[in-house]
């Protein structure tokens, strides 16, 4: 499971680059990468707490690799911002603090000011709420990355009604 | 005639003359439109999905994938073969006014080739 998980990663950090690097629209880099954190596909619905803690922790754990992936090497130029949603629990923005050393929890540290506009920011397990901000930080020249977004309750209804 | 009003600030007039299930089809369609316009919870179809992997399901098993590396095409995989059963480009597969593919397709893709060789197996 370790091979295959540390596959889809490395596979997942390269087509990341790639889309940084030649986004499908000129000036707007905002990317998408969504997969199943879990290889057990029934803990990621089955409501427990543990379940739901691992989910975080291998969302994070990915999250972590595109944020290297997309710093200067060795910390000697801009690092890649970890976002936290506002709507993440406490445990993974402390998870996210020993893991990582740029993050910024929406909820602990507020929005993002101006002057950061032009950083690269990777927001683990966005809510719906943060696709604005995702959206409006891309429009401004940001490159943003969004890991995993759960919370696509409006896409999945347009799903589901255009079926 | 009847309307429907949304807290999208859709508005949406539907004919009582037309049959039932013509006037699910619009409506389903009406609302799917207006959602995907108006919606501002969503990712934006400007976006660009870089890597996605979906497995997909039948017969409550995982029969294939949907993967996409960015900048290679949507690709379906069957589980069992690994072959690549088929390809698909961004304007094929998203559904219009979102960065969320369709999967009918490439279920269809994957409940064939299973049933082809269910069927194989079943004449050896």
């Amino acid at each position: 499971m370790c091979t295959h998980h540390h596959r889809r990663d490395n596979q997942a950090v390269q087509a990341v680059k790639a889309a940084v690097a030649k986004p499908k629209m000129r000036n707007f880099r905002l990317v998408e990468c969504e997969f199943p954190a879990l290889a057990a596909l029934n803990k990621l619905g089955d409501g427990s707490m543990q379940s739901a803690n691992q989910v975080e922790d291998a969302n994070l754990q990915t999250a972590v690799l595109i944020c290297r992936a997309l710093s200067t090497p060795l910390g000697l130029g801009p690092q890649a911002c970890l976002v936290i949603s506002g709507s993440a629990t406490a445990r993974l923005t402390q998870r996210a603090r020993r893991a990582y050393s740029s993050v910024h929890s929406l909820r602990e540290d507020g929005g993002i000011s101006a002057d950061e506009k032009n950083k690269v920011f990777v927001l683990v397990a966005p809510s719906g709420r943060d696709y604005q901000l995702a959206q409006q930080l891309a429009s401004d020249g940001a490159t943003v990355v969004l890991v995993n977004g759960f919370a696509k309750v409006s896409i999945l209804c347009v799903n589901m009604l255009s079926h | 005639m009847r309307e429907y009003a949304f807290a999208l600030d859709a508005c949406i007039v539907v004919q009582v003359s037309f049959s039932i299930p013509y006037i699910g089809t619009c409506f389903c369609d009406l609302c799917a439109r207006a959602l995907a316009q108006q919606d501002n919870k969503s990712i934006p179809a400007q976006a660009t999905m870089a890597y996605y992997n979906k497995p997909l399901t039948y017969n409550s098993q995982v029969a294939g994938y949907l993967l996409r590396t960015y900048p290679s095409p949507w690709t379906t995989i069957d589980a069992v073969s690994r072959a690549v059963l088929g390809t698909a480009t961004d304007d094929e597969i998203l559904v219009p006014n979102t960065n969320t593919p369709d999967l009918r397709a490439s279920v269809k893709l994957v409940q064939r080739a299973v049933d082809a060789r269910a069927i194989a197996a079943r004449n050896r």
